[in-house]
């Protein structure tokens, strides 16, 4: 399928890795054995919280077999690490911040060995008593996780627009809900893996594997050996999945492993399985949301105070920039003249929190979303209705005072096109009839009485509509900037490497086909180069859903500027005007005015024997954003995508268990590069977000994590989801490679709100935690086994 | 440490009962191996006297479907894939049909077996209460005796049957039931695929003129093991259909659930749940 604008842009294309990975072909992580590997086990502490006295591994040294044991005192540099502030130690010291920690390293070539080894390093510690409930971390008198701080305070963002007091004065209807979320797991396939391999270089090491962000974790390990970023080579293996979950664990993995490599002088490999992944990695914020708002008899948002407060764990990892998307997102994709935002991230000695797809907007989506269909049912509106009233128009101000009118407002656009495909309004009307709204509470009698039988039909059927804007890129989180290279070869054929990573997301087969489409030529002509932080300049993470807008836009300019250089040859040997342009498609190039004609690999040998530079480097720069941390006010982003998405579902009201029998799906990705990818990345985001909503919770009792395996810790399986309608609405934007923007995040990010609107459409009475297991629907609570 | 063990495949009946006569105390047998291997990667404690794995999986005559004299005998290395693909247990046994082919996923179905689900004897167990309700035999060989006995008998406590140490599980025996029989399996979990059971039930029922002629109730994942409910099947006998005996029916199963396990934390929801489910299939019955 060609369409007209495009040779290569917006077809439906197989990735370029789909053959390997689907015939078992492709290298992971472990699947690389290097000579003299050791293998290593990690020594933790089965405490959340206390004073290390003693580390003895005496015992433990002597086990035949193992070649060495590493603790903190073997780090050449720092110990203390993070991403954003330096709270994690590599090898854990003199303290225990939560379970997850790790003491020491046991290395050797001998896997049986090393698990001897471990159970015989002996740890002394003062226990100290546990913060797990994080709604009072904030406590006057509560512990402090690191007292250095003097409060559990991670961050705190204020957003103030207009008069929140006069805004509920000018108000008909005020309504305040408090909203809880979990915290959940990524569930990548592929656990961790990392191995660091010394090189007869002084001091440099390779560091193969499953690493997300090669550039963060370079200079993670760098600073933990003392040496400089250039001495650290970050080599990534394929990803068997991350959804953001392979940054900060992976780096801290390395740095450990690249001690032990130093000490023991062989290649070292630090592997965890399932349980370990699961303890050891951070999950996604539990967020508890108090959402006060005011409205008008009309319909009109008047005001919205809105005070949230995030599990940040142990350690602050992303939460300051997790948050920050979510004070700049958290009224939604409306209007509302006045706001007041209170958002705080504290530390407790949980599980740390961290990044994961969606970045702080699955949570307040989930509450806004929910909270506007319950608006529209006191004012007797269609929660369309409220939408269109309140949603973001052409030159709409955000919540921080920014005016979207660099890019085109499509909210309306996505919801019609939704609404249309599903035939919404006829639904709801119908689902909203047939099972009226419940007042009555949850019966806490176990044995039922006559008329608590209920001999209707058990299967009720809902559907609910949840939309979003959402900030493309870092926003005012960081510098956002990233670089591409390509060589073309004299065949013709192409070395491309960005400095964004692969992440399973289909982003080489994505910049493999902007360069295509700039040379002429297919795909398939390009070779998409192993991610390795010696090969490329430093292009900030992979995150963000910033790869196909940042990272494409670079790939693009790299393309172009060698194409410059052909056409120029070109144009001095066929003698033609200076002005002349030439048609680069289908492997020629070709002028139409004279009908020369070359094709492009030829064009590229004689380049080469001419002496032309085939070889560029391609870079962009996004766009100034800006913020004021004082009042929550500024652009925050340079452009924004829009979606929405419609679940139905099947409830059953005798046993609560929600089946998700459709969801039409609809973006505003600004123009769709491959349209397969694309697609794939709606299906595997709305799972992902069905997940969320209806299944997936990482179980905290104490600090402890009850469920470290997917036997208890469940993701949705391909029969829990039923049909996926999705749509692209193709709005170019001003700065993407072609137009396109962002699509990862927003197709995860609304799922669970969708659904949890449809289960109130079935069944007459609203839930305001997720998530939505059997429990929670039939009790109204969330039960769980807990393990003794 | 991981623990060792000594491996032994076999392919004959004959040789694995000596082997078993020799080194009964000793020994663990494994078929699919789904339940046992996820055991020992535990670190289980009822792993910790056995010595020797001893593999039944490719042992051919533990591998049929067969019927005789009006009994169908099913191996107990059949893996529910093969049992939910044969046509005379589709036809037959609809009950056990729709059990198996709710256990876990195409790749578990197409390795696990019947008679390892037996042995296990989690109280989740899909198969059983089906079996139960068709009141099954099973044949249980030992290298100097071979006895049948009814299925319910063997059942002792979670993971704790009766067979004995030198034994092995070699067939399951289903007189074949009459056409009369209506019928109703339920199975509730989580999710929708590679889901654990958080309860099921199967029931049979042969009514006439309205009145109960025979009922047979079978629970899993409701009591400790699976369970057939004869008191109350025979208290129902001639008993008038109506939904109000089904309400009290309900109700009895769940009070009788509630007396044995007492209050858990799962209590609250699965009492009521289990109720209305109940209720709903009995009404749909009839």
């Amino acid at each position: 399928m060609k369409n007209d604008k495009f040779n290569v842009i917006g077809r439906k294309l197989p990735r370029t890795d789909a053959y390997e990975k689907v015939t078992g072909k492709a290298q992971y992580a472990a699947d690389i054995i290097f000579p003299n590997m050791c293998f290593t086990a990690q020594k933790r502490v089965p405490i959340p919280h206390g004073i290390i006295k003693k580390i003895d591994i005496s015992e433990a040294e002597k086990v035949s077999g193992i070649d060495e044991i590493i603790t903190s005192k073997d780090i050449p540099g720092t110990n203390m690490t993070g991403v954003v502030n330096n709270d994690q130690p590599v090898f854990a010291y003199d303290k225990i911040y939560c379970p997850a920690d790790v003491v020491a390293l046991v290395v050797g070539e001998d896997r049986e060995a090393i698990r001897k080894a471990l159970t015989l390093i002996k740890i002394e510690v003062d226990e100290l008593p546990v913060l797990s409930d994080y709604t009072h971390a904030l406590d006057n008198d509560t512990l402090l996780i690191h007292p250095e701080n003097k409060s559990n305070l991670i961050n705190y963002y204020p957003l103030r627009k207009g008069n929140i007091d006069k805004g509920f004065q000018e108000s008909d209807i005020i309504i305040e809900r408090t909203y809880t979320t979990p915290a959940i797991e990524h569930a990548y396939i592929e656990p961790e893996c990392i191995t660091a391999v010394p090189d007869f270089r002084k001091d440099v090491y390779k560091i193969y594997g499953s690493v997300q962000n090669p550039f963060t974790c370079r200079r993670i390990v760098a600073q933990v050996m003392k040496v400089p970023l250039a001495n650290i080579y970050i080599i990534q293996n394929e990803l068997g999945g991350s959804f953001g979950g392979k940054d900060d664990t992976m780096d801290i993995l390395a740095a450990r492993a690249c001690v032990a490599c130093k000490k023991v002088g062989k290649p070292v490999r630090i592997h965890l399985s399932r349980e370990e992944s699961i303890v050891e990695s951070y999950k996604r914020h539990p967020y508890t949301m108090n959402y006060k708002v005011g409205v008008s008899s009309k319909g009109i948002l008047k005001a919205m105070k809105i005070d949230i407060l995030a599990d940040g764990g142990a350690y602050a990892s992303m939460s300051p920039f997790v948050t920050w998307r979510s004070v700049v997102q958290a009224t939604g994709p409306y209007e509302v003249k006045n706001v007041h935002t209170d958002i705080r991230a504290v530390y407790t000695n949980n599980p740390y929190t961290g990044a994961m797809r969606g970045f702080g907007s699955p949570q307040i989506i989930f509450a806004q979303e929910s909270l506007m269909d319950e608006l529209a049912e006191k004012l007797h509106m269609s929660p369309i209705e409220i939408r269109r009233i309140n949603g973001y128009k052409q030159n709409s101000e955000t919540a921080s005072g920014q005016i979207l009118s660099n890019h085109i407002v499509s909210l309306n656009q996505v919801i019609d096109k939704a609404t249309k495909e599903s035939d919404f309004e006829k639904k709801y009307e119908t689902y909203k009839a047939r099972y009226p709204v419940e007042e009555s509470s949850h019966s806490v009698n176990l044995i039922l009485n006559d008329n608590q039988f209920s001999t209707g039909l058990n299967i009720k059927e809902g559907i609910g509509l949840a939309c979003s804007f959402r900030g493309c890129s870092l926003g005012a989180e960081g510098v956002d900037a990233t670089g591409a290279l390509i060589s073309i070869q004299k065949d013709g054929s192409v070395y491309l490497i960005s400095g964004l990573a692969e992440n399973g997301q289909g982003l080489r087969m994505t910049f493999s086909m902007i360069a295509a489409e700039i040379l002429g030529i297919s795909p398939d002509d390009i070779y998409y180069l192993e991610q390795d932080t010696s090969r490329v300049a430093d292009g900030g993470p992979t995150v963000a859903s910033r790869s196909t807008l940042v990272g494409g836009e670079a790939v693009k300019n790299a393309a172009k500027i060698v194409k410059r250089r052909i056409e120029k040859m070109l144009i001095d040997e066929w003698d033609l005007s200076e002005r002349a342009t030439l048609k680069f498609a289908d492997h020629y190039i070709v002028h139409e005015g004279s009908g020369k004609k070359i094709a492009v690999s030829e064009a590229c040998n004689k380049a080469y024997l001419n002496g032309v530079n085939l070889s560029a480097y391609g870079w962009f720069k996004a766009p100034e954003v800006d913020w004021d941390e004082e009042i929550g006010q500024g652009p925050a982003y340079f452009t924004y995508v829009y979606g929405c998405q419609i679940a139905e579902v099947e409830v059953n009201a005798a046993s609560g268990k929600i089946f998700v029998k459709r969801v039409t799906a609809v973006h505003d990705a600004g123009q769709i590069i491959n349209r397969m990818g694309a697609l794939g990345q709606i299906y595997g985001g709305v799972y992902q977000g069905a997940g969320y909503g209806i299944m997936e919770e990482v179980i905290v009792k104490n600090t402890e994590i009850q469920n470290v395996n997917f036997d208890e810790y469940l993701i949705p399986t391909s029969v829990d989801v039923g049909e996926i309608k999705a749509f692209f609405i193709e709005n170019p934007d001003t700065f993407g490679p072609f137009g396109a923007k962002s699509l990862g995040e927003p197709t995860l990010e609304i799922t669970a709100a969708a659904i949890n609107n449809a289960v109130s459409n079935a069944l007459g009475k609203r839930f305001y935690h997720l998530p939505l297991d059997l429990e929670q629907i039939k009790t109204g609570k969330s039960l769980h086994h807990i393990k003794k | 440490m991981k623990k060792q063990y000594s491996f032994h495949r076999f392919t004959k009946l004959k040789p694995v009962l000596e082997f078993m006569n020799k080194n009964s105390t000793q020994s663990r047998v494994i078929a699919g191996g789904t339940d046992v291997l996820v055991d020992i990667r535990k670190g289980d404690s009822k792993f910790d006297a056995v010595k020797h794995i001893v593999d039944i999986h490719e042992i051919k005559e533990l591998r049929n479907i067969g019927v005789k004299d009006n009994i169908c005998r099913i191996g107990a290395c059949c893996t529910f894939t093969e049992i939910s693909n044969n046509e005379f247990v589709r036809s037959n046994f609809p009950v056990l049909k729709m059990a198996v082919e709710k256990i876990g996923s195409p790749q578990i179905r197409n390795i696990s077996t019947i008679g390892g689900n037996i042995c296990n004897l989690a109280a989740c167990a899909d198969s059983i209460a089906p079996l139960l309700v068709y009141d099954a035999k099973v044949r249980i060989l030992s290298d100097n005796n071979e006895r049948i006995v009814p299925l319910e008998n063997i059942l002792i406590k979670p993971y704790k049957t009766e067979i004995h140490p030198d034994e092995i599980l070699t067939e399951i025996l289903l007189p074949l039931p009459d056409k009369n029989w209506k019928y109703c399996f339920q199975k509730l979990g989580r999710r929708s695929g590679v889901s654990i059971s958080r309860l099921s039930y199967a029931i049979l029922l042969k009514s006439k003129n309205n009145k109960i002629e025979d009922i047979r109730f079978a629970l899993g994942a409701l009591f400790p093991i699976p369970k057939r409910l004869k008191v109350l099947e025979h208290e129902l006998f001639q008993q008038t259909i109506s939904p109000d005996l089904w309400k009290g029916v309900s109700r009895k199963v769940a009070q009788k659930i509630l007396d044995e396990t007492g209050v858990r934390w799962s209590t609250f929801y699965k009492i009521p749940a289990l109720q209305q489910l109940l209720f709903s299939s009995l009404m749909n019955l009839t």
